[in-house]
């Protein structure tokens, strides 16, 4: 009896010391030895592979860099930095953006972000009390994907930039063309929540804050279910916004069955490549019809952030690594179609774009307090993504017979948000 | 000779303590562990990644019995009874029609099996092609000469439910057809034959010798569709988001735990699913033996 106990002490000792040992190490210096990546990005082996080949040359130390390629990432990372194991660099997950006060318990911090500012553009992805922990792995700027030959068609002579005109615009295309004017992507329509900043500015939360209702009048929420409501009040989006998804909508904007719908400037190559003649330089993108300062604004965001995990092992060679992932050199920015966070290496092009345009980042820059409040009422009052908010107003535009009216809806959501509001007044 | 039994004995505890060692950890880590866990969650305050759980006690669970919202939604889940009701009709008539040499037969009993083999998400896919504007189901019906009938079957929130609930019965038809096509094979055919003698009928036969021979199963079944109804999930999440009007209680509590990151509060709804479906199936088991007894 005695033995059988002692030898199934043994094994579960054993299994488990198995797991133990990675984290044992000794923290090393050097850049060298191996690291594990976990990324978002599934259909990019090959990419990979060449960064991995490219920072090997680079640090002819590194043994070997393990790929770990997570579908449904944001769900599923959360999940497992609950342990240890998470990798040694990693996306940072979007959704704790709106808990930046856990990013020191699972993120090494990479600098300080004034300091930072000078060398990168967009620091203030993931940060919190001044200390950066996520870096862009790629900048692109969100906007609205248009086809400009229906916009000739229709007799739109200048991109709009007011939301009147803009629904004006839509309404001349149904009229002159037949096609639809807008397409709402009603399944992931949670992709407006980086408009927010354009319809608000980068400080949109503390305003909301101070006015203590999301879902007043002018308040960037409202003004993106406005434009919302009024587009499919009046029929200007597609007839069935539930089951025509988005691959489907980029092909019929390339086709001219389409003419806008809001995306990334990632997009912009694939959908021309989508047209007939493979190359449509009738595929454009404009930025969200809303000005500031008598300008709309050009809103550049992080297809993805990357960070280093404080459980890792190696340090110096994650940081090293991280680094050579985002600069220019890896050709990650690239491939994504966007551009790299490293100021030094934009291109010419690159750099007049910027400073010609009104830049806003479409994550907001607030106080970490701020961001911490808004959060928990927006939770709170259940509307942390605006997926319910925008798919419920699309409904009510289109079947206002078989719904609430609109400013019933707005008025419930007003007084849920100034309850939650209450709650977390300190 | 005792002492031999008793030396028998212990030797045989070991083994079972052996083979029952593994199991039992396995269950208490994966099957009992993680329901305690989930208890204790649903008293707690928990935006799920940070590191301190503040306790609250009941205080989520008087939240949800106060809050009409969450009554509403129990409504969802009715379509899905009444589309389950009809689900049991269909599958025993389908049974005893398919239980009797029928033209196709095996074809037939494919048919409504192979639903179950197909996953939710693929599922779901396809009836979002299938009922997409002038897709598939319209042309059928346009075929048909319905086409007054044609509409948004997914978009239209008077209809969304219906829809869903149909394809829900599609689905799980299969699950009441096997169980009923098995309990009625298993009958005696010495029965039909000495019913067939006295003279009777193809309804003599369903009536007095199928319907008492497989009541057991159809309790079975009836537990299994409640506990479907009060978890529907799949089909509203994956199609619709739970929009529309579709949101049925295990949606929101998925919506509640990683959109709003209320873990505690959608920990405590799901207690309170577990507490109404024992409620639910202990009241059927009573029902069941109180019959039972009545007919003895």
């Amino acid at each position: 009896m005695k033995k059988i106990l002692t030898g199934l002490f043994i094994t579960s000792a054993l299994l488990g010391g198995c797991a133990k040992k990675a984290t044992e190490e000794s923290q090393s210096e050097k850049i060298g030895g191996e690291l594990t990546v976990v990324t978002n990005r599934t259909d990019a082996d090959k990419l990979f592979e060449k960064i991995e080949k490219g920072f090997i040359e680079k640090y002819p130390e590194v043994k070997d860099i393990k790929w770990e390629a997570v579908a449904d990432y944001d769900s599923n990372i959360m999940t497992r930095m609950t342990s240890d194991d998470y990798g040694d660099v990693l996306f940072v997950p979007f959704s704790m953006a709106g808990m930046p006060n856990e990013y020191p318990n699972y993120f090494e911090s990479l600098g300080k972000v004034d300091e930072m500012t000078s060398d990168y553009l967009d620091v203030t992805e993931a940060d919190f009390e001044d200390k950066v922990y996520g870096l862009p792995t790629a900048l692109n700027s969100l906007g609205i994907i248009y086809n400009q030959e229906l916009f000739d068609e229709a007799g739109i002579k200048e991109v709009p930039t007011t939301v009147p005109t803009f629904i004006e615009a839509a309404k001349k295309i149904k009229a002159n063309t037949g096609s639809t004017p807008f397409y709402t992507n009603y399944q992931s329509v949670a992709i407006w929540a980086g408009a927010l900043t354009s319809f608000g500015g980068e400080q949109f939360k503390s305003a909301t804050l101070k006015e203590g209702d999301a879902f007043a009048k002018g308040q960037a929420i409202r003004q993106v279910m406005d434009l919302f409501y009024e587009l499919a009040s009046n029929k200007l989006i597609e007839e069935d916004p539930i089951t025509l998804d988005s691959q489907a909508a980029q092909q019929k904007l390339a086709e001219g069955e389409i003419a806008m719908l809001m995306s990334g400037s990632q997009d912009v190559i694939p959908i021309q490549a989508l047209a007939k003649d493979k190359k449509s330089k009738a595929i454009k993108i404009m930025n969200f019809p809303v000005e500031t300062k008598g300008k709309t604004s050009l809103p550049l965001g992080a297809s993805g952030v990357v960070g280093v995990s404080n459980k890792s092992a190696n340090k110096t060679t994650a940081r090293a690594f991280l680094d050579y992932f985002i600069s220019g050199e890896s050709g990650y920015a690239v491939d994504a179609n966007g551009m790299s966070p490293v100021k030094a290496d934009l291109t010419k092009e690159q750099q007049q774009t910027i400073e010609d345009s009104n830049v806003i980042l479409t994550v907001a820059t607030e106080k970490p307090e701020d961001d911490a409040t808004y959060s928990k009422i927006a939770e709170e009052a259940g509307v942390a993504r605006l997926t319910d908010v925008l798919q419920q107003v699309i409904n009510i535009g289109l079947y206002p017979e078989k719904n609430e009216p609109y400013t019933d809806y707005v008025a419930s959501l007003s007084k849920t948000w100034q309850e939650a509001a209450k709650l977390h007044a300190e | 000779m005792l002492n031999n039994i008793s030396l028998q004995g212990k030797r045989e505890r070991r083994v079972i303590f052996c083979f029952l060692f593994f199991p039992v950890v396995l269950l208490c880590l994966f099957g009992i562990w993680p329901i305690v866990n989930l208890i204790y969650l649903s008293f707690t305050s928990w935006n799920g990644i940070s590191e301190s759980k503040e306790w609250v006690g009941f205080a989520n669970y008087f939240k949800i019995l106060q809050d009409p919202t969450y009554l509403t939604i129990f409504k969802t889940n009715l379509y899905y009874l009444v589309s389950g009701l009809l689900q049991m009709v269909v599958a025993m008539y389908f049974a005893i029609i398919l239980s009797f040499k029928t033209w196709g037969q095996s074809f037939f009993r494919a048919s409504f099996i192979l639903p179950l083999l197909i996953s939710g998400v693929a599922i779901s896919m396809m009836f979002r092609l299938f009922f997409t504007g002038e897709g598939a189901f319209d042309q059928l019906l346009t075929f048909l000469g319905l086409e007054k009938f044609i509409g948004m079957w997914l978009g239209d929130p008077e209809r969304v439910n219906y829809t869903l609930a149909g394809i829900s019965l599609w689905r799980n038809i299969g699950r009441s057809f096997l169980l009923y096509l098995g309990a009625i094979q298993s009958i005696d055919p010495a029965y039909y034959k000495v019913a067939e003698m006295e003279g009777a009928t193809f309804w003599h036969k369903v009536r007095y010798i199928i319907l008492p021979n497989i009541t057991t199963v159809l309790t079975l079944d009836f537990i299994l569709l409640t506990i479907g109804v009060v978890s529907v999930f799949e089909m509203p999440f994956i199609l619709m988001n739970g929009s529309n009007g579709t949101a049925t209680v295990l949606v929101k509590t998925m919506k509640l735990a990683f959109d709003n990151k209320k873990f505690g509060m959608a920990a405590s709804l799901s207690v309170l699913l577990t507490l109404v479906i024992a409620l639910l199936t202990i009241i059927q088991r009573y029902v069941v033996i109180k019959r039972e007894r009545r007919q003895l």
